[in-house]
């Protein structure tokens, strides 16, 4: 019996409650495949066959013939009208095992890791979970690396992630709704939320989106962000992507949605507004005073990340006015003698720049960095003394290299870089002024992103109405004691953090 | 959230944006325009107008309210007639052209002298298009976002501004007539129209923005439900029934914080400029406080000019304001011919398009304007203004009072829209690069020829010319005078002077690094002369106002054979000995400090503003420094008295 499959990419048809005709249709659907284990055995009663199947590699196979294939072997069926709950509750000494009653589902949960028992006279077949990938322990965070607090990150395995969260908040009210995308991947996927915090339109909301995911394959959370975000032609992320569990919890607790995407070494955390992208893991863990200054740093920095190649081209090339003259002077007498244009000069160093940190990336361990030290100090040197540039200019791109990487948050760095790039080309045409027109378009553009219907400039904007206080936790941050309330996106009624009693006792 | 409404908030830095943003900059001028002192009585007079006129609006708002609440509470547009909405189309889009006409011409004139109107004005089209595809909330949103900057440089710019005062504050001259007065007042009042906006923003204000989901989800729940039903629905329960007292009462009070927040706005600036500048030069400088920011210099020298800091204020506020006209005529647009769209993600394309259309006739119109004479062009806006458009601002909602109109109909949705968007901007986009291509003509930086004194001589009808500019190959990098090379020239005024030197040598001339200029024997001596150089000199944008001026009565060839500094440095060395000098007597610009100078012994000068400013006050006895060269040594002293 040949599988055949709707238009949804998912297999038709029951089984049949005939171990001949069921068995033939996993053989027929799981021909040519090499990993696949079909063990066929007698039980007790040496009449009653039955099979498991499972994907050698993905499955423990000991587990498997110790408390499954072993106890069957020992028991005699043949007496038992009731066959499959016989088995289920006095045979099998696994715990965790459910009914399959589709080919689909049977399937699916084979090619997930599960195994598949089939015994001849049960009018189901039996999902036994006998997971056992090969995965990469957890291990420290690359990308979100902090001083102080948690050095744990996700891995690649989807029950390691929800795992880490659920270590982290022991509380029943924290859900985790499994559900699958990739029409052919069927990657694993947990809703995770805080059921008293989570506002039930923003859940609804996301559930529908992930139901409404359609593609083949999913391998990553990036893909479910980008199917699910609402603008794709914006650079800025429309979510939050973090390898750090820490985060993830924290994140629940202010009402928002974690998405752990299975194969992914991190989640995503939804709604998302710009200043969440400027806090780093230990901004909560630190002193107060430390965490602020440190914030307000990032906040600088981006913006000395997006504008200073610009308006160092519009005041080179348009408005020498505003320097004194002994600095301008000194700056036109290095410039003496070097060909191309002030514009050309800053992108040639900001492409050299940007080759350096793609090749820093893919060039595996120490020669990583070594390449970085190569390219920024004997390359850069190199061109200055060939003439190609001049030292200002590799100053000025230095500086923005640096600031841009204090972004604590690698896809919003990189939106930065990208913005750069326009800012230069419009400083080249139109000066400071074009530079402005630029600018006043990134705040227009900005003013009217969302996040799952959250601003993302929030609390920059719709000030005055969001019942909690946005000094808080923006470009500062306060001592804990004093950030009493939870962000606008946690439900209504539920944005006080700390208890009232608690409040008085301190005072 | 609801697209279509606005937080309290929102509404306060909407007012102060558009309250200023047109006319801040131009507000002083405005003041003491065709007068004979500094405008102080136009200043009350606007003061009292200003409340006049907010509560007028306020009044005409109630009583829109009460007579057709869920017209008030769908967009403005709905409680007028079609004949009414597209005269105030009509009249937005005249606002709308005169001010983006006008911005592209100074940004011209003062900060891209060598770029066409055109290459100016288009990026600014675009974003002004780009800014219309919007909804009300999100618009409140762009302007909330923009308020903390426009603050900021307006709290740097005022504190700059008294620093720049140096401790020294004098009362206004009062000496106005009365049609004056009237006609000041009238016109500073002209420049806070945009406050008109208050008949879309006041209705809009909403207690809470989170409460009601947008339109288009409620669309998206139950199908079709127009702007209309939306209303009458409300009116028996939502958010559209006739507002209640203490509400009214609680938005007026947003309104008045928000124009005390815009008079005081607009008085520091006239305060601040007057001070600073005086009533004939704030007259006659269409942009005076650019002119005030000019001349400020902080200690360290970190940069060289300010006024780049206005450009940001002023930029950042033009486009908050000329959006606004685009966006309120387009939403008038949409209320009054075919219903309005619902929200931003739903754009439709006859929006896109005819937005951009009219983005294409702000173009037009301007290229087109630029061949007429700028005076008459702003002499006819101003009349238009007086006598058209401020009366049928303050008529208009009371015709609609009278003869308000049932809600419309709600026409269906055009899903393309956003496709026709797109390709409308790629479009401009592909435009603008072709026009882009051929303008690499930009001078880089070791291009400029940097002028660092000047020399000038009567010589006849022709003045004689010497310009010391940076020898950039022979500077070494530690050294205080920077050697220069001299150029002479003979023409009638620095125009001429320049265009020779475009034809004779290579390179740009840069005036806003200049130290000293020398004035010869001939030209110090004959004060029409004198005047004229220094007029021409103080109208320009693109010379630095804050030259030394000094008196040199031996010839410029003197000034070159100087004992231990390079060739042509004797500009930037007396610039030095009078900066070192003064900051030992601590000189305060107004008072002779010269031996035989005491407190009535006129006005010693340092400036082409600051003479000119004296003139203008009417002094007679003006004292200027002087250079003279002594056995090949600079001696500067002060007191050389300019002939009255």
């Amino acid at each position: 019996m040949e599988a055949r499959y709707n238009r949804e990419q998912k297999i038709k048809g029951r089984l049949q409650k005939d171990f001949d005709k069921d068995y033939a249709f996993f053989e027929k659907a799981l021909e040519r495949s090499g990993d696949m284990v079909k063990n066929v055995f007698y039980a007790g009663d040496e009449k009653t066959r039955a099979v498991v199947i499972y994907v050698d590699g993905l499955t423990d196979s000991q587990t498997l013939q110790d408390f499954v294939i072993r106890p069957l072997q020992e028991t005699d069926l043949s007496e038992q009208k009731e066959r499959l709950s016989f088995v289920e509750n006095h045979v099998l000494e696994t715990v965790d095992w459910k009914d399959v009653e589709t080919y689909e589902d049977a399937l699916t949960d084979i090619l997930s890791g599960n195994s598949l028992l089939l015994v001849e006279g049960c009018e189901k077949a039996i999902s036994l979970s006998t997971k056992n990938f090969p995965t990469r322990g957890v291990g420290e965070t690359t990308q979100e690396m902090v001083l102080r607090g948690p050095k744990d990150s996700f891995t690649e395995s989807f029950r390691t992630n929800t795992a880490l969260i659920r270590r982290r908040i022991r509380d029943p009210r924290l859900k985790m709704e499994h559900t699958k995308v990739g029409e052919r991947s069927k990657t694993d996927i947990a809703i995770c939320y805080v059921e008293d915090l989570v506002e039930p339109d923003l859940l609804a909301r996301v559930k529908e989106k992930i139901g409404a995911i359609s593609l083949d394959g999913i391998f990553d959370g990036g893909m479910v962000e980008q199917l699910m975000e609402k603008n794709p032609w914006t650079p800025f992320p429309q979510f939050q992507y973090t390898e750090r569990p820490d985060k993830a919890a924290s994140g629940l607790l202010e009402g928002r949605i974690v998405l752990v995407v299975d194969n992914s070494p991190g989640v995503l955390l939804l709604p998302v507004t710009y200043g969440m992208f400027f806090q780093s893991g230990d901004d909560y863990y630190t002193r107060s005073l430390a965490a602020s200054f440190a914030r307000v740093l990032r906040f600088a920095a981006a913006i000395f990340a997006v504008g200073f190649p610009g308006l160092y081209v519009a005041v080179a090339g348009f408005h020498t006015e505003m320097l004194p003259t002994a600095f301008l002077l000194s700056v036109a007498q290095a410039r003496t003698g070097i060909v191309i244009p002030i514009v050309l000069e800053v992108l040639l160093m900001e492409f050299q720049f940007e080759l350096l940190r793609e090749a820093g990336i893919h060039i595996p361990g120490q020669l990583g960095g070594t390449i970085g030290i190569v390219g920024g100090l004997i390359v850069g040197q190199a061109a200055v003394d060939a003439g190609l540039v001049s030292t200002i200019v590799v100053i000025v791109v230095s500086f923005t290299a640096i600031a841009s990487f204090v972004v604590p948050s690698e896809a919003f760095g990189a939106v930065f870089r990208l913005l750069k790039f326009l800012f230069i080309l419009v400083a080249a045409v139109w000066g400071i002024y074009g530079y402005l027109l630029l600018f006043a378009a990134l705040l227009f553009h900005l003013a009217q992103l969302e996040s799952f219907g959250v601003p993302y400039m929030l609390p920059s904007v719709c000030g005055g109405h969001l019942d909690y206080d946005t000094r808080q936790d923006e470009y500062v941050r306060y001592p804990l004691r004093y950030m009493k309330k939870r962000p606008l996106f946690t439900r209504v009624g539920r944005r006080v953090r700390r208890r009232q009693s608690e409040r008085r006792r301190e005072h | 959230m609801n697209e279509s409404k606005i937080s309290k908030r929102q509404l306060t830095r909407m007012i102060y944006i558009e309250g200023v943003g047109a006319s801040g900059l131009t507000f002083p001028a405005a003041a003491a325009l065709h007068s004979n002192s500094e405008g102080f009585f136009p200043l009350l007079l606007y003061a009292l107008l200003l409340p006049l006129f907010v509560g007028w609006l306020l009044f005409l708002i109630h009583r829109l309210e009460r007579r057709n609440p869920a017209g008030m509470c769908a967009g403005y547009g709905f409680v007028l007639s079609r004949w009414m909405g597209i005269l105030y189309m009509i009249r937005l889009f005249i606002n709308a052209l005169a001010l983006f006409y006008f911005f592209g011409l100074s940004i011209q004139k003062i900060y891209m002298p060598d770029a066409s109107l055109l290459m100016i004005l288009l990026p600014f089209a675009l974003l002004l298009w780009y800014c219309t595809q919007t909804t009300l909330q999100k618009r409140a949103r762009f302007l909330e976002l923009l308020f903390p900057w426009v603050m900021a440089l307006f709290v740097i710019l005022v504190f700059f501004a008294i620093l720049g005062l140096e401790g020294k504050v004098h009362l206004p001259e009062l000496q106005d007539d009365i049609s004056t007065v009237l006609g000041n007042g009238y016109l500073l009042l002209l420049c806070s129209t945009p406050l008109e906006f208050l008949l879309f923003l006041v209705p809009a204000v909403t207690k809470d923005i989170w409460e009601r989901q947008s339109p288009r989800e409620l669309a998206d729940e139950g199908g079709t439900i127009s702007v209309t039903e939306k209303c009458q629905e409300g009116q028996s329960g939502g958010n559209c029934v006739v507002p209640d007292d203490h509400w009214w009462r609680k938005r007026r009070r947003f309104v008045w914080q928000a124009v005390a927040g815009v008079l005081l706005w607009n008085v520091l600036l006239w305060f601040v400029t007057i001070e600073n500048l005086g009533g004939e030069i704030t007259a006659s400088s269409p942009w005076p406080v650019i002119k005030v920011m000019q001349l400020i210099r902080l200690p360290g020298g970190f940069l060289e000019r300010f006024d780049i800091l206005l450009a940001v204020f002023w930029i950042l506020c033009l486009v908050g304001v000329l959006s606004g006209y685009l966006y309120y005529g387009r939403k008038i647009g949409e209320e009054i011919f075919g219903g309005r769209v619902l929200d931003g993600r739903t754009l439709r394309l006859r929006v896109s398009v005819i937005t951009g259309v009219v983005a294409v006739l702000l173009l037009v119109f301007s290229c087109l304007l630029a061949k007429r004479p700028d005076t008459q062009l702003l002499y006819g806006f101003l009349f238009y203004k007086k006598w058209i458009d401020f009366p049928l601002l303050i008529l208009l909602p009371l015709l609609a009072i009278f003869f308000h109109t049932g809600n419309r109909r709600k026409r269906e949705e055009n899903r393309s829209g956003r496709r026709g968007g797109r390709a409308a901007a790629f479009l401009a986009v592909f435009a603008a690069a072709g026009m882009l291509s051929g303008c690499a003509h930009q001078a880089d930086v070791e291009e400029k020829s940097y002028v660092l004194s000047l020399y000038v001589e009567e010589n006849g009808t022709d003045y004689e010319y010497w310009l010391f500019t940076a020898d950039l190959a022979d500077m070494k990098s530690q050294e205080d005078s920077i050697p220069c090379s001299t150029i002479h020239f003979t023409a009638k005024d620095m125009k001429t002077m320049e265009e020779k030197y475009a034809k004779t040598e290579s390179g740009i001339l840069e005036w806003n690094h200049i130290d000293t200029i020398f004035l010869g024997p001939d030209l110090a001596q004959n004060p029409e002369r004198l005047d004229t150089f220094l007029r021409e000199w103080e109208a320009s944008w693109q010379k630095s106002p804050d030259v030394l001026l000094s008196v040199c009565l031996q010839q410029p060839e003197e000034l070159l054979d100087i004992k231990n500094i390079p060739d042509g440095a004797a500009g930037q060395e007396v610039n030095r000995i009078v900066e070192r000098a003064e900051k030992g007597e601590k000189r305060v610009f107004g008072w002779n400090l010269s031996e035989a100078g005491d407190e009535t012994g006129g006005i010693s000068c340092r400036t082409p503003i600051e003479v000119l400013k004296a003139k203008a006050q009417g002094e007679r006895d003006i004292y200027l420094c002087q250079t003279r060269v002594l056995w090949k040594r600079l001696v500067v002293k002060q007191g050389y008295r300019l002939p009255g």
